[in-house]
């Protein structure tokens, strides 16, 4: 009972925190009619049940931004890999910075629209040259969609990912990268004397693609924390209830219950969850959700 | 510590410390080259010089006898100007006549310590004055006429804020 | 005058500065974080998201390669002015109020234009860092473009108060001047001790003498006057009649810096090539900072100056660089220091150059991002410049362990400057090199060599005992017994920066300042 009031103070806070980000995301002063756009809702949880402090763009060790700059709308999630804490370092700083640095390029028009993967890369370079230094490692995936010619730009790296559907079926969705089982590709700064022993991939290793977009796609990204958990045909019965939806709090409840199912799902010990599956072909023996943070940002295109 | 006397156009004579009168290179020049025997207490005649004035030299070179000596290279001399100390400061606090005397005295007598005090002085006098307060500080007249004044200041006038 | 509603606005872009922390093409730390609103202000720390600047304090005046000595003493910015950086505004004002926010220590700060703002900066008095967050400019909107002439002259700049030290004086000598019947002295003097007076003003007192009198008109155009000249004070108003005015008098010019001149004039490039290829024969000291005008027959008039030992070209963009020829700068040969700071000078220019330089003494290669290998760069210092006592190449691009390591062949080496150099790939033994090669070592700058740990810096405490300044800047594999032992061990530390260095406990810190209360022990970090 007394948990149960918990996530509910969780979900209300996470949820205002998505709010705030929807109004200005469809500021309808912002564009004309003619431009398109995305109207986003995110929502998440940390996987911690305990309560944690709750900043802007963080769930647990999980990060997100969207911005917008000029003729582009950007989205992007990063999941900070849980590893480094035994090594006394927080694993959702890496992640935190390296979206906040993100929103902060595209904010300042640092970035190309058809070039999701520089802006990583760019990101990438601005955390070495930090003075504080910020160690860690993460996944990341950036959707930007160019409002001029209505295509959709996406880079991602590991195992965080995107999925675009229209009219029931998923007509794009990202590639998982993983080194080997449960170890997705990851950016990261290692601590001094272990440079030799991480797994780093440089920022040109994310995978890119790009297709155009139509009027009421529905746009999901999210951690890996939602596709390992929530069966792939259960996410695009929920994405299919939005498409053309350009209300932001239907789209956010939708967002919300997307979260929460993964949630829910994640420590469930006896579901046969995609993770389950993937670790069975691995010749892994497990059943039940695998508890992680969560992230989700629900977005439709407007045309 | 041996004297000399040196003695001053008004004919008044002043017994100095050798080392004190060899601050100035012509002093120390003349006991050098015309072989001046120091025990022998001869009087260097300075025809050049006033006894106030010359009075005034000797003040200062005792209060710096210690100075190290001045860099040779005017290459690479400071020139600032707000470096006077407050004791030479004090020292100069003098009518004009009495300033520029020290200088020509300094001139003549080649004391390169008391020509920069001096000479610094004079300037912080001319800097941050426009031409006329110049003129009216040191009683210059304006010389040009209507046309050369248009044209000079024309070709000085761009180092002035716009 | 007209009435109008006052107009705040942020600043909408960066037009020029003198100096930053990161390179050009990254975010944090640049000066293109002053644009808009503030972002971390009312904050205290020392965040990427400000205008950090990257000197504080006389620290860093010990490095020659960095730090150029005045050319003309007798001319000295009472401010004191180290660096600018001007910003733009979108609508022109009547300037009311400027607010600057900061998020770390205070600046000194002067001079406005109307829809520009020129932030003149003086950091030596300051302890830290500075981090500017947003400008601010208050002010009535002009109501036509004509008024933007009037508000310039209105606020005009620096008012520069030149210093009269003993002014108090004055009254003596004007009290007896009415006594002693007015008189001119000056006619006494003979024509050399004037000149001797005139040695100690400044040009703008020379330009006023120069109207006094015919008599005084000709001893301020006496070149003797003019062998050493710095415009830099003067940047607002010099433009091509500066230049005339100065061709028919230097006829003996052996210091010329030009620095922040001339960039606001379309006409300054062709003049200044005039006036330097007429007056540059015996030319010793060269410096153009953020002559933006530049361009590659510049350069090749540059090697018309036989003489020349000293070329500072801070902050420049030579436009036709890539045509000119490898050899345009080696007829200098006397060349004792260079500083290329933030230029785009590549590797086929400066190699030749370097190697027919066997006296250069300082070399600065900060943010030098056409140099493809800065190792490549080394190993020709390494073998042609023994002499070199000063290297700096912060922010270098491609500098591995083998370059730095390069470096322990330069004996002389007082001054290293080599911040953010290796700060992924790993030292190796590069440290060591140094450690072992350059014993005389006095300031060593190692920002941000995250991959640093104890072992690899233990030789310099062991062999560099002449160490006066060691900057570990971030770098977080030290540990405190590795602090201690150097602040016993190095007998001459004067500073030792650790900003950053998050191993090293703040109570620590606070201990040491205490034991060792001689040495300044700098720590900052994102929040205090």
């Amino acid at each position: 009972m007394h948990s149960l009031w918990l996530t509910g103070r969780l979900l209300s806070r996470a949820i205002w925190n998505g709010f705030a980000n929807i109004s200005s995301a469809a500021d309808p002063n912002v564009h004309r009619k003619t431009d398109p756009f995305l109207v986003s809702a995110v929502c998440g949880f940390s996987k911690e049940r305990k309560i944690q402090r709750l900043i802007k763009g963080q769930f647990g060790d999980d990060a997100w931004f969207t911005a917008r700059y000029k003729s582009a709308d950007v989205l992007g999630v990063a999941d900070g890999v849980g590893g480094w804490r035994a090594y006394g370092i927080d694993p959702g700083e890496f992640s935190m910075h390296l979206m906040k640095t993100c929103e902060r390029l595209i904010k300042l028009g640092r970035f190309t629209p058809s070039n999701p993967s520089e802006l990583l890369a760019r990101s990438y370079y601005e955390l070495l040259h930090h003075k504080k230094s910020i160690l860690g490692s993460s996944t990341a995936c950036v959707v930007i969609l160019n409002r001029e010619n209505s295509t959709l730009y996406t880079a991602n790296i590991g195992d965080s990912g995107y999925m675009v559907v229209r009219g029931g079926r998923i007509i794009h969705r990202s590639e998982e990268q993983q080194h080997y089982f449960n170890t997705p590709f990851q950016l990261s700064l290692p601590p001094p004397g272990y440079q030799a022993d991480v797994l780093s991939d440089q920022p040109d290793s994310a995978i890119t693609d790009n297709f155009p977009v139509e009027d009421g796609d529905v746009i999901l990204v999210a951690t890996d924390g939602v596709f390992d958990n929530l069966p792939q045909n259960l996410l695009v019965s929920e994405l299919t209830k939005v498409q053309g939806e350009r209300c932001a709090s239907r789209l956010q409840m939708v967002a919300n219950s997307i979260a929460w199912m993964a949630r829910n799902l994640s420590f469930d010990e006896t579901f046969v969850s995609p993770f389950a599956e993937s670790a069975f072909a691995n010749g892994i023996n497990t059943i039940g959700g695998k508890p992680d943070d969560i992230t989700v940002i629900l977005a439709t295109v407007a045309i | 510590m041996p004297q000399i006397k040196l003695q001053s156009s008004d004919g008044e004579t002043f017994a100095v410390d050798v080392e004190i009168a060899k601050c100035s290179v012509t002093i120390k020049t003349m006991l050098e080259d015309l072989g001046m025997d120091e025990e022998e207490e001869e009087v260097v005649p300075l025809p050049n010089v006033n006894s106030a004035i010359l009075k005034k030299v000797i003040q200062w070179a005792t209060y710096h006898k210690d100075d190290p000596p001045p860099p040779e290279d005017d290459e690479n001399k400071e020139k600032r100007t707000d470096d006077i100390s407050s004791w030479d400061a004090d020292f100069l606090k003098v009518d004009q006549g009495t300033l520029f005397e020290l200088i020509l005295a300094a001139n003549y007598l080649d004391i390169k310590g008391l020509l920069d005090v001096t000479c610094k002085t004079v300037a912080n006098m001319i800097k941050g004055k426009a031409p006329e307060e110049i003129r009216k500080t040191f009683n210059i007249k304006n010389d040009f006429t209507a046309s050369e004044e248009e044209q000079v200041r024309k070709e000085n006038e761009w180092c002035e804020e716009k | 005058m007209y009435k109008c509603s006052e107009l705040e606005q942020f600043a909408d872009r960066v037009l020029e500065f003198t100096t930053r922390y990161n390179s050009r093409n990254q975010l944090s730390y640049g000066p293109g974080n002053l644009r808009g609103k503030y972002t971390k202000y009312p904050s205290y720390g020392d965040f990427p998201e400000t205008y950090t600047l990257r000197c504080y304090g006389e620290w860093w005046k010990f490095s020659e390669a960095t730090y150029q000595k005045p050319y003309m003493t007798n001319d000295v910015d009472p401010l004191g002015t180290e660096d600018f950086v001007t910003v733009h505004f979108n609508q022109a004002v009547l300037p009311t109020k400027i607010y600057i926010y900061e998020t770390y220590t205070l600046e000194q700060s002067v001079s406005c234009f109307v829809d520009t703002i020129r932030l003149e900066l003086n950091c030596s008095k300051l302890d830290h860092h500075s981090c500017f967050d947003a400008v601010l400019l208050s002010g009535r909107p002009a109501p036509e473009s004509t008024f933007q002439l009037k508000c310039f002259e209105a606020f005009g700049l620096p008012q520069i108060a030149t210093v009269t030290t003993i002014c108090d004086s004055n009254d003596t000598y004007d009290s007896s001047s009415k006594r002693s019947r007015k008189k001119n002295y000056f006619k006494k003097l003979p024509y050399e001790v004037i000149v001797q007076i005139f040695y100690f003003l400044d040009l703008k007192s020379l330009c006023r003498c120069a109207c006094v009198s015919k008599q005084w008109n000709e001893i301020a155009r006496d070149s003797l006057l003019y062998q050493n000249i710095s415009l830099k004070k003067y940047w607002y108003t010099v433009d091509t009649r500066a230049l005339d005015f100065l061709q028919n008098r230097c006829k003996n010019l052996k210091k010329l810096d030009l620095s922040w001149c001339g960039n606001d004039d379309r006409n300054f490039p062709r003049k200044f090539y005039e006036f330097f290829t007429s007056t540059c024969q015996n030319l010793t000291h060269i410096s153009l900072g953020n002559a933006t005008y530049l361009n590659g027959s510049h350069l090749a008039a540059f090697s018309r100056c036989p003489d020349l030992v000293e070329l500072r070209l801070r902050n420049v963009t030579i436009s036709d660089l890539e045509f000119c020829h490898a050899d345009t700068l080696t007829k200098l040969t006397k060349l004792v220091t260079l500083d290329f700071y933030s230029t785009n000078i590549t590797t086929n220019m400066l190699l030749p150059l370097l190697k027919v330089n066997p006296n250069l003494k300082y070399l600065n290669l900060d943010f030098c991002d056409e140099i493809e290998n800065m190792d490549d760069v080394i190993e020709v210092v390494a073998e042609y410049n023994k002499q070199i006592v000063g290297w700096s190449s912060w922010k270098a691009k491609r500098l591995s362990s083998r370059g730095v390591g390069l470096l322990g062949h330069c004996h002389c080496l007082e001054d290293l400057d080599l911040g953010w150099g290796l700060h992924v790939l790993p030292p190796e033994n590069a440290i060591e090199k140094i450690a072992l090669g350059c014993k005389r070592l006095k300031r060593l700058i190692l920002s941000g060599w995250r991959p640093l740990v104890d072992a690899m810096l233990l030789p310099l405490i062991e062999n560099c005992k002449q160490l006066e300044q060691l900057d570990l800047l971030s770098i977080k594999g030290i540990s405190k017994e590795f602090v201690e032992k150097t602040l016993n061990e190095l007998p001459n530390l004067r500073l030792l920066e650790l900003s950053f260095c998050d191993s090293i406990p703040v109570e620590k810190i606070e201990q040491w300042r205490i034991s060792f209360p001689h040495i300044k022990i700098q720590r900052c970090s994102e929040t205090e």
